[in-house]
């Protein structure tokens, strides 16, 4: 009985501790790649209307998509349930949204050059949410999920 | 025309987040938040106990009493002599007319004692196997008699149902901040427990000396905990995550109480009567 509780509280900090350490890496880590990916591919750009402009050659028309998923680490749950109770901005989990737009778009660019295309056309974003299990106190993650149409346009060679 | 794509900045829509600093203040405001909840519950299960019929208590006690029964066999006879001895000591403890102790028996080798709700106190064979002397058995059944007298379950409980009431509408479902409030809620009642631990030992001491003339049996009891505790290894570090005081404390309290008053402390002389000897 005397170490019961001492053990649930070193079972309730640890993994905390282990989810801010390798959380906060993890995610420096996926910015820099981030980063480095969207420089590599700024040229083939994507956009979100549903038209090709007038006057321009298209070609070639694919789907294209790329989808993230990416869970949460035990800390930003954390700070998440908190703020279940004060309200307030989510901080935590904004980066965890933003990380997987960025990736999920990023895959979608990749799949389109390695198509030879130039250009995304009427690129659209899906989030839905993987949870774990229905235990609402679970580590969750997200999935997003970016599609669009490659052409291969001349005009968008970079 | 021609189109380009800008590298826009960083940081739009992150970047101002300091994930350390929002733990430390909403994990402080939770604690604060249910540190005061805790406190108003289990002061107003203090509060109000006195106030509620004692019968009230009895209404409700059946499942209360029958988490503690065991399936060995009965001893009308131990339970005679338990209730008999309870019976004497009541006597010297300025109880409620109202309140009636009941003394179970349960055949169980654990060393144990306790009460729960409806003046009902169970007496474990494991406890009685270690205590050589009526004095010291009458120093357990007091504490548990002040416990009762006190309407320390009573209030413990009704405490606990209000802070669950009002963790539920906090929390909700909780999500992972609930285990924060749990551990917080686990060590408040510990520390409300041990509170009323210190009591029930002082007015324990008070019976029997009363009945004996000395508290030395007090002595004999918590010297028999505290080479329990050496055995499952109990240390000053666990001190805080427990529902009584350390044994030690608790004779250093009643030595001091018994100096005051000028109680007598001496070896206690009266053997166990034979049908409560076990060993």
């Amino acid at each position: 009985m005397d170490y019961e509780l001492l053990i649930n509280i070193s079972l309730f900090v640890i993994p905390l501790l282990l989810g801010y350490v390798f959380g906060q890496w993890n995610e420096r880590k996926h910015y820099r790649s981030i980063l480095r990916r969207e420089a590599e591919l700024r040229n083939l750009m994507a956009f979100s209307s549903r038209q090709v402009p007038h006057g321009i050659g298209a070609d070639d028309p694919h789907l294209v998509y790329g989808s993230a998923v990416i869970s949460v680490d035990y800390f930003k749950t954390f700070l998440a349930s908190l703020r279940g109770i004060f309200g307030g901005t989510m901080s935590s989990y904004e980066t965890l949204l933003e990380r997987s737009r960025r990736e999920a778009i990023l895959r979608m660019k990749e799949k389109a050059q390695e198509l030879g295309s130039d250009v995304i056309f009427n690129v659209r974003l899906e989030t839905s949410p993987v949870f774990a299990s229905g235990k609402s106190n679970t580590t969750r993650s997200i999935e997003v999920l970016a599609y669009g149409t490659a052409i291969k346009a001349p005009v968008f060679r970079g | 025309m021609k189109y380009s794509n800008p590298k826009p900045p960083e940081g739009i829509n992150t970047g101002h987040h300091r994930p350390v600093r929002e733990f430390v203040v909403l994990t402080g405001a939770l604690v604060a938040v249910v540190g005061v909840v805790l406190v108003v519950a289990f002061r107003f299960g203090e509060w109000v106990a006195p106030y509620v019929p004692f019968a009230w208590e009895r209404k409700i006690e059946a499942p209360f009493v029958s988490t503690f029964e065991d399936d060995g066999e009965p001893r009308p006879d131990v339970e005679l002599a338990l209730q008999n001895l309870a019976d004497q000591l009541s006597t010297h403890m300025a109880l409620d007319e109202d309140i009636v102790i009941t003394v179970r028996f349960v055949n169980d080798e654990q060393v144990n004692a306790l009460a729960t709700i409806g003046g009902n106190i169970f007496i474990y064979r494991g406890l009685l196997e270690r205590l050589k002397t009526e004095e010291a058995l009458a120093t357990v059944l007091a504490h548990e008699i002040a416990h009762v007298k006190h309407r320390d379950v009573l209030s413990s409980l009704t405490g606990g149902v209000l802070v669950s009431v009002a963790s539920a509408l906090l929390l909700g479902d909780g999500g992972a901040a609930a285990d924060l409030v749990g551990y917080e809620t686990m060590l408040a009642t510990l520390n409300f427990s041990r509170d009323k631990e210190r009591r029930a030992d002082r007015d324990a001491l008070a019976a029997v000396v009363e009945l004996y003339g000395q508290g030395g049996g007090a002595v004999e009891l918590f010297n028999v905990f505290q080479a329990l505790e050496a055995e499952v290894g109990r240390s000053r570090t666990t001190d805080l995550l427990t529902s009584h005081p350390l044994n030690k404390d608790r004779i250093e309290a009643l030595e001091s109480i018994a100096h005051q008053r000028s109680w007598s402390m001496e070896q206690p002389r009266r053997e166990l009567p034979g049908v409560l000897k076990f060993d």
